[in-house]
């Protein structure tokens, strides 16, 4: 390999560099029968040609999100979607946004599915089931579906880590002291928050703490998702919050009855991004690595254009605590 | 480290009789050289005192496998697929033990537990188990340099954990299907929490609407993920709520599938057939693949036929999926199968990915299993 040069192979071609060069690259300008000979001659004397692999096409990802989630000014999924279009623009991909305005069972898909437009899609954020189907029944590309899954799409998924993520919050909690640990989340209206709902336990139970059904307080209307934050009469020392929405709401609920986080009441939560908003409390939360999800994301479209794959699975992203003191140590 | 006199590649080469860039490439374990020149190079250097790194890219690096004396039952399934990851990708495994002592701090709750087989041999608490380096036991760790990655094969104290990271600083380490949130490494895990649920969805498809959780009556840890992924699945089917609790123990299930005799069992309410406690459920959900056969063994007792009358599905590791693990009585058992060798082969892939690019630790990777149909699951009876 030593001294192995574009300038060996063109000699002993008989070509020039440049069209050496193109022939590795793939480029235009050489025929295929010369190219697919100078690769075979590149390759048998050694020629690093990993460099050349690397280079993959340039493809259109479609991104889908209902606008449901948008219309929040600093919404969860506008923030993903961002950090999605980047993780695509890295990997000279592009991404087309469209949102979903109307999810009802006659409502027209996603323009972006038609015309051969796209070569991937990224889903970010549930969209309702019925029409979830229809998406991937008329969707003829590679599927990724991001911060959410059910087992029923067959699907690829990339989430970030509920179970885990949780079950590391609240053992924060307990390992600063807490016994008496509340849940503040309605698992009833999103898989992820019954996965997180889960880790809880798992904490509980590990620690052999109770499970004490009053301190499971939902902070929606299961039925119309409206918020409405009850508190009971007592309340644990700590609460774990399945959202940083959830924790904004109870801290406000809290105040209402004159108590101060974290120094009556502690409180540990899961999403990591409200902060970037002036009037957010800094909460001690499970940072939910929206970079790397996007990243694996796009990974996994951009694996399944090269290679075909077909369903993999999910992936649980994990991360850790950001520590910003809602949290007392008893 | 260098001897006084600077050997250079350059006087290793010209003793040769090739170039300088092939020595280097040689030692450096590079493509591009015969394994004879490789070879001759490598002794050539030793020869004239030029330090040859032991651990050379390319070349064999070494993987230190760490498991506790007297090591659990499922630590032995974990060498074995290692080894057969390692296999033939540039990595030789180098295995230590670990003496028990670690402080045990896996709480197990009352509420899952019956005696504690929970292995703990020293209960002194003194933490660190890593004792001083000795020559009887011959108990030293090698040089963090010459490591490419730890993986510790079977489910350690924090301490020990902490105590090994700190022995060998930057060396990437890998927990092997457990976790320890407190010690921030990565960990490949089996996902029992979402694995139970492939069998849950299977009986659920095929028409069951009374199934029962059968865990065993000495849980090990993992059982909590099962138990809590149960739940889970069931509640997402609408079958009980999230925060229910129930007594899943097979002592527990055994009463119910003989009816009368309710011997001292308190009755709790069980997820998919609350208020229905008289009804014998039609399928047991074991959470591994002892209890199922314990099952299968008492349905068989009580003249209760499988998979007719009641379906029974368990959770195994084995190294292959799909590989079949016929219970006692040679019954091909429905299970859920997780990957031991998928779980190796991760294990492996990320101390190669972390020793390329020295990024940070990805923290806790869930990955699932799959479904083996066997013979023991069928649509509930009546249908």
């Amino acid at each position: 390999m030593a001294g192995k040069k574009l300038k060996d192979v063109a000699e002993a071609t008989g070509v020039s560099v440049v069209t050496v060069s193109n022939a590795l690259g793939g480029r235009r300008g050489v025929g295929e029968a010369t190219a697919a000979e100078i690769r075979e001659k590149a390759e048998a004397m050694g020629v690093d040609l990993t460099r050349y692999e690397k280079k993959e096409r340039s493809a259109t990802i479609g991104v889908l999100v209902s606008r449901t989630y948008i219309s929040v000014g600093v919404s969860f999924y506008w923030a993903l979607y961002e950090k999605t279009a980047y993780a695509a623009s890295r990997r000279h991909c592009f991404t087309m946004l469209e949102m979903i305005e109307d999810e009802s069972d006659d409502a027209p898909l996603p323009q972006i599915l038609g015309a051969e437009k796209i070569d991937g899609l990224i889903v970010v954020g549930a969209i309702r089931e019925r029409y979830m189907r229809r998406v991937l029944g008329a969707a003829n590309v590679p599927v990724v579906l991001l911060d959410f899954y059910r087992p029923e799409y067959a699907c690829d998924g990339v989430l970030s880590n509920n179970y885990i993520g949780a079950y590391r919050a609240a053992q924060y909690l307990v390992d600063r002291g807490h016994r008496e640990l509340g849940f503040i989340g309605t698992a009833e209206t999103s898989r992820n928050v019954a996965e997180r709902f889960m880790g809880f336990r798992k904490c509980l139970l590990e620690n052999g703490i109770p499970l004490r059904r009053e301190f499971i307080i939902r902070e929606r209307d299961i039925r119309t998702e409206e918020i409405c934050l009850v508190l009971p009469e007592t309340l644990p020392t700590a609460f774990f919050c399945s959202s940083d929405y959830a924790a904004e709401y109870l801290i406000l609920r809290l105040k209402e009855r004159g108590l101060l986080v974290p120094e009556d009441i502690s409180v540990a939560s899961y999403d990591d991004y409200l902060y970037r908003r002036q009037d957010a409390n800094p909460l001690t939360t499970y940072h939910v690595d929206m970079e790397k999800m996007a990243k694996i994301a796009v990974k996994l479209i951009l694996k399944k254009l090269r290679s075909g794959g077909s369903f993999r699975g999910v992936r649980y992203v994990d991360s850790a605590m950001v520590e910003r003191g809602s949290v007392r140590a008893l | 480290m260098r001897p006084k006199k600077q050997v250079k590649l350059a006087d290793i080469a010209e003793k040769l009789g090739t170039s300088i860039v092939s020595v280097s490439n040689a030692l450096a374990g590079r493509k591009g050289v015969s394994e004879e020149l490789r070879a001759r190079a490598v002794r050539c250097a030793k020869e004239m005192g030029y330090p040859v790194k032991e651990r050379a890219p390319g070349a064999a690096a070494r993987i230190l496998v760490l498991t506790y004396e007297n090591e659990a039952e499922e630590a032995a399934v974990s060498l074995a697929a290692l080894r057969a990851a390692t296999a033939g990708v540039g990595f030789e495994l180098e295995r230590r033990t670990l003496r028990r002592g670690g402080s045990g701090n896996f709480a197990i709750p009352e509420a899952m537990t019956v005696g504690g087989s929970e292995s703990t041999a020293g209960e002194s608490g003194d933490g660190f188990a890593i004792p001083e380096a000795r020559a009887d036991d011959g108990f030293t760790f090698p040089a963090a340099e010459s490591i490419a990655g730890i993986i510790f094969s079977e489910r350690m104290a924090e301490a020990d954990l902490r105590a090994v990271c700190e022995a060998l600083p930057g060396v990437p380490a890998v927990g092997y299907n457990f976790f320890d949130c407190h010690v921030p490494i990565d960990y490949i895990c089996d996902d029992g929490f979402h694995g139970i649920g492939i069998a849950y969805r299977e009986l659920y498809r095929l028409g069951h609407r009374d199934i029962c959780l059968v865990t065993p009556d000495v849980p090990e840890a993992d059982a909590i993920d099962r138990y809590l992924g149960f739940l889970f699945e069931a509640s997402q089917h609408g079958q009980c709520g999230a925060e229910e609790e129930i007594d899943s123990s097979l002592e527990h299930f055994l009463l119910r599938l003989g009816g009368g005799s309710h011997g001292s069992v308190e009755r709790r309410p069980t997820a998919g057939n609350s208020g229905s406690e008289e009804r014998r459920p039609t399928a047991a959900l074991c959470t591994d693949d002892k209890t199922a056969a314990a099952v299968l063994r008492e349905a068989r007792k009580l003249g209760i036929r499988v998979p007719d009358e009641l379906s029974v599905t368990g959770y195994r590791r084995a190294a292959r999926k799909g590989s079949t693990n016929a219970g006692d009585d040679g019954v091909d058992l429905t299970s859920v199968i997780c990957d031991e060798r998928l779980l190796a082969e991760k294990c492996v892939d990320t101390i190669r990915k972390r020793a390329a690019k020295g990024n940070e630790p990805d923290g806790i990777r869930l990955l699932i299993g799959t479904l083996h149909g066997g013979a023991t699951t069928a649509p509930p009876p009546g249908s």
